[in-house]
């Protein structure tokens, strides 16, 4: 034993500690090394004082499991937490979903009711044309396409909104402690409420075609709630993946687009026959007909509930454990 | 009662390489065995390295140290932000923390819609800011500015906008990056008699500052850090000096 070291450099990055010839220093030393789990892994992570490459003996096996479970365990119990909050906090949300629509209409002197307006057009002039191309009754046609069309801008808006939630709120996340949770609702209020208000337009094709609602549009506020629970996971999920990866947002938008064109949306399911592959494999399908059959009086078929549910459970799980896992990291990307 | 509790708190910052941030070179160097991408992986850089806090009701805390020595990252840890790679924190009390005040406007909004914005992002219901917003507005003195959207504002009107929300907060532990000294010198004047009110409500208090005045004015102790640990800690003239000293500077060089 001495006191003198031919590694100061280790010293000096504190893998390694220069404890002299006295006994009890030594003793004390390897002891606390031994049975102190932080001072351990303080240690062996040291080894670098200022870089350090991912991979370099992170952890020295021992500890590793023990500690791997802990650490999950506890960072799922602090995103449960977040969620529990963010329920709890739930007038906070509608708070800067109200502001957001508020000043996103602000400039527009018809305000709210110039895109209804845009879209209405749109979707009569698409009615009219396509109605004659696929040999339809534009009475059965049009009110498929205008409640389909509707619920798919809500889908979309939510999908293309969704890799950029945490990048935009940025300035917040950075500059105070707040449930990140907040923005995702923040933003699945803010689409809501925008399709409520669209939906004034569904109302009147209804009213035109006189199709009165019966008993099965009370299935629209469960078909409604499941579609909006699916659309949490995807945008939390989202959401962290672009933060990280920041060409998820065109890759996302493009994805969009395509899912526009092969969703049953200015098609109707029953022209490419009920059981065919293009509307099984698609989650849109069962979105729709959850939210779409109801205003049109059709009961939504019982796989749609199993399936879309089946998703958000299997969802939720992956997203909230990807969210568990990089909730304290999302900050150090945006 | 208020406390923090920093022991041994060490924070690693991600830094990731470009490369890493796409999806598709991602899967690309996934597909080639990382042998196409080139500028990938994630370099950690020690923010903190085995900070040791302890703060109680009445200290008054001023953080020194060049720039990147920390001062802010610790800021950050304590308001809850960042959370620590290793190490116990625990901070009892309401926190305030303003460590960008401009940031988190929204442009379009209007001067009052932004008052209420910010309230209750910083936690205050909506009736808590009704009962303070005419006085909010009496201090920022922008008048009929208040109610067109906060784009056209000049940074000075900003500031005072920020700041008259800020102050008018009701916090046990206050966390402030560089405290603020803009717009003209009237408003400085009433800015500095309305921060020593607000600091002297809270119960404790931690600056970062570059100016020794701020420090000497405020504080009762001083942090001195560098490249990310505490070099000293002590009463503030004692470690003003000590920052001054050929010990401190050079030493402070990058490494």
């Amino acid at each position: 034993m001495r006191d003198t070291t031919e590694r100061p450099d280790a010293v000096e990055a504190g893998t390694v500690k220069l404890v002299g010839t006295s006994f009890e220093k030594t003793v004390s030393e390897v002891s606390e090394l031994l049975n102190s789990e932080s001072y351990y892994q303080h240690m062996s992570q040291a080894h670098n004082r200022l870089w350090r490459r991912p991979g370099q003996s992170k952890d020295c096996g021992l500890f590793k499991f023990n500690k791997y479970r802990r650490l999950m365990k506890n960072r799922v119990k602090l995103a449960l937490e977040d969620m529990l909050d963010v329920i709890k906090s739930s007038q906070l949300c509608l708070f800067l979903a109200w502001f957001d629509i508020r000043v996103r209409y602000r400039r527009s002197k018809l305000g709210p009711f110039w895109i209804t307006i845009s879209m209405a057009i749109f979707i009569i002039a698409l009615g009219v044309v396509y109605s004659k191309l696929f040999k339809m009754p534009s009475a059965e046609y049009l009110p498929n396409l205008a409640t389909g069309y509707l619920f798919w801008t809500m889908i979309a808006t939510t999908l293309i909104e969704s890799p950029t939630i945490f990048i935009e709120n940025g300035a917040y996340l950075k500059d105070m402690k707040i449930n990140q949770l907040v923005f995702i609702f923040r933003a699945l209020a803010r689409n809501t409420i925008i399709f409520l208000h669209n939906a004034a337009f569904i109302a009147c094709v209804c009213i035109y075609y006189q199709i009165w609602p019966k008993w099965p549009v009370l299935l629209l506020i469960p078909g409604m709630a499941l579609v909006i629970l699916n659309l949490f996971w995807i945008t939390l999920l989202f959401g962290i993946l672009g933060a990280r990866y920041r060409d998820l947002a065109p890759i996302i938008q493009s994805l969009v687009q395509v899912l526009f064109f092969v969703s049953p949306i200015t098609w109707l399911p029953k022209l490419v026959g009920a059981d065919s592959w293009v509307l099984k494999l698609n989650p849109i399908t069962y979105f729709l007909d959850l939210t779409r059959s109801p205003v049109l009086n059709q009961t939504p078929e019982p796989c749609s509930w199993i399936i879309a549910s089946g998703i958000c459970i299997l969802g939720l799980a992956v997203s909230m454990v990807l969210y568990a896992y990089k909730r304290d990291r999302i900050v150090y990307w945006i | 009662m208020a406390r923090i509790s920093v022991e041994d708190v060490t924070l690693y910052f991600p830094i990731i390489g470009a490369g890493d941030r796409s999806v598709k070179n991602t899967l690309l160097s996934f597909a080639t065995g990382g042998k196409i991408t080139r500028n990938s992986g994630t370099m950690l850089v020690t923010g903190l390295d085995k900070i040791n806090l302890q703060l109680k009701d009445g200290d008054r805390l001023g953080l020194i140290g060049h720039n990147g020595a920390g001062k802010s990252t610790l800021l950050k840890v304590l308001a809850g932000i960042y959370s620590p790679t290793l190490g116990n924190l625990e901070v009892e009390g309401r926190i305030v923390s303003t460590l960008n005040i401009t940031l988190g406007f929204e442009h379009e909004a209007t001067g009052y819609e932004n008052i209420y914005l910010r309230g209750r992002l910083l936690g205050l219901t909506m009736r808590e800011i009704e009962a303070r917003i005419d006085e909010i507005a009496e201090f920022t003195e922008l008048g009929k500015y208040l109610d067109l959207p906060v784009r056209v504002y000049s940074s000075g009107m900003l500031m005072r906008l920020a700041f008259a929300v800020m102050t008018s907060l009701e916090s046990e532990i206050l966390l402030m990056d560089e405290v603020i000294g803009t717009g003209d010198a009237r408003f400085i004047h009433k800015a500095e008699a309305r921060l020593d009110e607000f600091m002297n409500r809270a119960k404790i208090m931690v600056i970062a500052s570059h100016s020794d005045e701020v420090i000497k004015d405020f504080c009762n102790q001083a942090l001195l850090l560098k490249n990310g640990s505490i070099f000293a800690q002590g009463e503030v003239d004692e470690i003003l000096d000590l920052y001054e000293s050929d010990e401190y500077q050079n030493q402070s060089e990058l490494t």
